[in-house]
């Protein structure tokens, strides 16, 4: 298996650098033979890769600790989900699998247009097997997965225990292939730049493809806040941890791209800013895949740490030398064809999206890697934590809200502003009533200002949906509920986005009341000893210990009640496994009473029983992942097919008229 | 030790109920010391909020990326008693937070200060916001001034028209 996993890669290395060759010496020099040769060989760089991974898992499935990789991260009594899960919990199995999505997708995408683009697929095709050469380089020189040990050990040693955890089983997956799959339309994108085929057909080409992978990485994320919440035990979310930092920085700016695109398609305007997001997002892509590997940031995601950083940081450096190069050689194809006429645009209303976006992205970029720099020129060593950044992009976050709301009414080229006040007056009011009502409740002003926001922000976004269903319930004389259907399926585009708004809006929701009232208290409790926590009345009953084929566990259960009613039993866990004892995972207990989340935290005990407890209440948490269920399903109503309607019913019609957003 | 101090203080007695206090006190102190030091040892003493609110403005200096208040190692421990026992003692926040500071450098710290070249990381994201206001509003301001951009967009046009040309011939440069 090992020979069959290193073999595979050798050979889809060579045939990556050949078809490289084949690739663009067909374009060329014209050779339709050649360059299908090209093509054929990227096919067959993704059926080895795969064959690798297989390999891999096969190893992992038949506990072959001859490998190094499979010795280092299983053990033969783990269950068989965690055995299979390992292959991606290191980094040489991580980049394999990267590997694998990248040319997959990319594979696919040459498949999937090798009629509508032809004259962009050989530089496509070259730009997607240069970074899989690099990939495989790395993957076949510096660290394979397939290293043999000169001794085979009789067990392995375990996955690291941070995996362990359901969470752990889709968040990497979900997190990685986000990030691979970038590398598909940063090769339109430069193909586009190197025919210097800049027109909007490219752009139809690589939209899917980023909003593919704009969504593989949103819900890597989301899984990552979940299983954070779940097991570091720090009563939240989101720790502004250098490493989820970075992965966030990609998603940011590709979903400023994804807003700024549609200015593009509709009015021609912002190419080199489109192109540019796109290099950016790209690196940024493989600058969070580096900063994880390179231990350069202190990070709870420290275990990954390896030698490979500088091969990365030179890759990076030939990404952006290259990306940015072109894009400035080919500036002057890109200027715009129409110019902004107004301010309150919705031209110009992407535009702002954009510049918050943006300014997000550099605000987080600057607080992660300013510690480098600080140890580099002042030999200071700093950390940046929580507060900085919800200092600094709690109020861009709001003015983003605030523009979420707007945005949607603002009209292509320039607004009625009558109009547009007409349109916001009910959900204004909403908004304003709701902030007073909070400046009289919170003792918070921002909270107050917040909710306002958020309110505003979801009354528009339901007014517009209501509207759409509206008339067409009008026009096509359809029942509500068929009207909202064939509204959200007929202009998926639009409305898809306006569900991932309020997705968005939802999280908002559950996100500032988390920042704004939650309560933590600690406890030293004896069993059957209580603490008060808010209206809750914690009672310890107890530890438990259990073990299980890998681990042993201490269980500690709590009763929880409210007021004087029951509301629940929680247990609070932690897990010893074998071969990191000195390093002990948890689960929390965490239940919902209402719309709070009672939340219990396992810190220590002793042998008489006595635990110090750390107890939570987290208001309206359980919103944050009720937006991330919208936030799924409205980005899959976003890869619905479009219908052409106009052509399928008024066949004389020729030009079937687009009406998105 | 204060065992001693205490013993000390009522040295002024007589000598035999000097001694049957003393040994009465000393059984009891270490009884005491018994009971009390097995929890003190073992077992955490509960934190008030303000500590759990110091603590979790401080790094765990042995842990990667976690909070003094959220650290499970030995360490973090020792320092969420310290900070309980410096409230105790009547220490201020910023006595407390100098403290740690001065022992395990400015890293400690989550929030860095506003101090010297470290503003340069408070001031950076809104010096980025500027800039890019600043470009998007030199952006805006451009429709401002058409006349001089209508030669432009017309050869742009003539030129977009002979890209596509060349560009259905597959031609790259």
């Amino acid at each position: 298996m090992a020979h069959l996993g290193s073999g595979a890669l050798i050979l889809a290395l060579i045939l990556a650098i050949y078809g490289i060759v084949a690739t663009l010496f067909g374009a060329r020099r014209r050779i339709p033979e050649l360059l299908l040769s090209g093509y054929r060989a990227t096919y067959a760089v993704a059926f080895l890769v795969a064959i690798a991974l297989i390999a891999l898992v096969v190893s992992f499935l038949r506990h072959d600790f001859r490998l190094a990789y499979v010795a280092g991260r299983s053990s033969r009594d783990m269950p068989l989900h965690y055995v299979i899960a390992a292959f991606y919990g290191g980094q040489e199995g991580s980049l394999l699998y990267w590997t694998l999505v990248a040319s997959g997708l990319g594979a696919l995408a040459l498949y999937l247009h090798r009629r509508s683009d032809r004259a962009l697929l050989p530089y496509m095709n070259a730009t997607l097997l240069s970074v899989l050469t690099f990939l495989l380089l790395v993957l076949t020189v510096v660290s394979s997965p397939f290293r043999l040990l000169p001794v085979t050990p009789p067990d392995g040693a375990g996955l690291n225990p941070l995996l362990r955890d359901p969470g752990m089983m889709a968040h990497p997956p979900f997190l990685l292939s986000g990030y691979a799959s970038f590398t598909v339309p940063f090769a339109f994108g430069m193909a586009a730049l190197i025919t210097g085929r800049l027109g909007s057909d490219w752009l139809r080409a690589i939209r899917r493809w980023t909003l593919l992978a704009w969504a593989l990485l949103g819900l890597g994320l989301l899984i990552g806040a979940w299983w954070a919440y779940h097991v570091l035990g720090w009563g939240g979310y989101w720790g502004w941890d250098p490493v989820e930092n970075l992965a966030l920085l990609p998603w940011l700016t590709s979903t400023a791209f994804l807003h700024s695109v549609i200015v593009q398609e509709r009015r021609g305007m912002l190419k080199v800013w489109n192109l540019a997001l796109l290099l950016a997002t790209f690196a940024l892509s493989i600058f969070g895949t580096f900063i994880v590997r390179s231990g350069m940031l202190s990070s709870v995601h420290a275990f990954a740490v390896s030698r490979i950083g500088h091969w990365f940081l030179t890759f990076l450096a030939l990404v952006l030398i290259v990306g940015i190069g072109l894009l400035v050689y080919r500036l002057p194809g890109l200027q715009s064809e129409r110019q902004i006429e107004s301010v309150t645009s919705r031209e110009a209303g992407f535009l702002f999206n954009n510049l918050l976006f943006t300014a997000m992205a550099f605000a987080i970029f600057w607080g992660t890697t300013f510690p480098l720099f600080s140890e580099l020129f002042w030999e200071t060593r700093i950390s940046v934590g929580p507060p900085f950044y919800n200092r600094v992009v709690g109020p861009l976050l709001l003015v983003l809200l605030l523009l979420m709301a707007i945005g949607p009414l603002l009209a292509w080229r320039r607004t009625d502003v009558r109009l547009l006040l007409r349109n916001v007056r009910w959900p204004a009011t909403a908004g304003i009533g709701v902030g007073l009502v909070g400046l009289v409740l919170f003792s918070r002003p921002w909270v107050a200002i917040a909710y306002a926001v958020t309110v505003f922000a979801v009354g528009v976004t339901l007014q517009e949906f209501w509207r759409g269903t509206v008339a067409r319930r009008r026009n096509a004389r359809e029942h509500v509920v068929v009207a909202a259907w064939e509204l959200l399926r007929r202009n998926n585009r639009r409305y898809g986005g306006y569900l991932v708004h309020l997705a968005i809006l939802l999280m908002a929701v559950g996100i500032i009341a988390s920042n704004a009232f939650q309560l933590e208290r600690q406890f030293v409790l004896r069993p059957g000893e209580q603490g008060t926590i808010g209206p809750y009345t914690v009672i310890y009953r107890g530890l438990e210990d259990r073990r299980t084929a890998d681990a042993e566990i201490v269980a500690a259960q709590v009763d929880i009640y409210r007021g004087q009613r029951y509301a629940g039993t929680v247990e609070s866990f932690r897990f010893f496994y074998r071969n990191y004892e000195d390093q002990p995972t948890a689960r929390m207990g965490i239940t919902l009473v209402g719309m709070d989340d009672v939340y219990v935290v396992l810190d220590r005990w002793e042998d008489d029983g006595t635990a110090s407890l750390r107890v939570y209440v987290n208001p309206l948490v359980i919103w944050i992942w009720i937006g991330g269920v919208v936030f799924v399903l409205g980005t899959l109503t976003l890869f619905w097919p479009q219908p052409v309607p106009a052509l399928a019913r008024v066949p004389q019609s020729i030009a079937g008229a687009t009406s998105e957003a | 030790m204060w065992a001693q101090q205490f013993v000390s203080r009522h040295s002024g007695a007589g000598f035999t109920a000097f001694v049957w206090r003393a040994c009465m006190l000393l059984a009891m102190v270490t009884m005491m010391i018994a009971v009390l030091g097995v929890s003190a040892v073992r077992a955490e003493e509960p934190l008030s909020p303000e500590a759990l609110d110091i603590a979790n403005q401080l790094n765990c200096p042995v842990c990667q990326g976690q909070s003094v208040r959220d650290s499970n190692s030995e360490l973090a421990r020792q320092m969420r008693q310290l900070i309980q026992q410096k409230l105790d003692a009547g220490e201020s926040r910023d006595e407390i937070l100098q403290y740690f500071v001065e022992r395990y450098g400015v890293g400690v710290l989550r929030e860095p200060p506003r101090q010297g070249y470290l503003w340069l990381l408070w001031w950076g994201p809104v010096a980025g916001l500027v800039i890019g206001i600043v470009l998007v509003a030199v952006y805006l301001r451009r429709r401002g001034e058409p006349s001089s951009d209508v030669v432009v967009p017309v050869e742009l046009e003539d030129l977009e028209r002979v890209e596509r040309l060349l560009g259905a011939e597959g031609d790259a440069r």
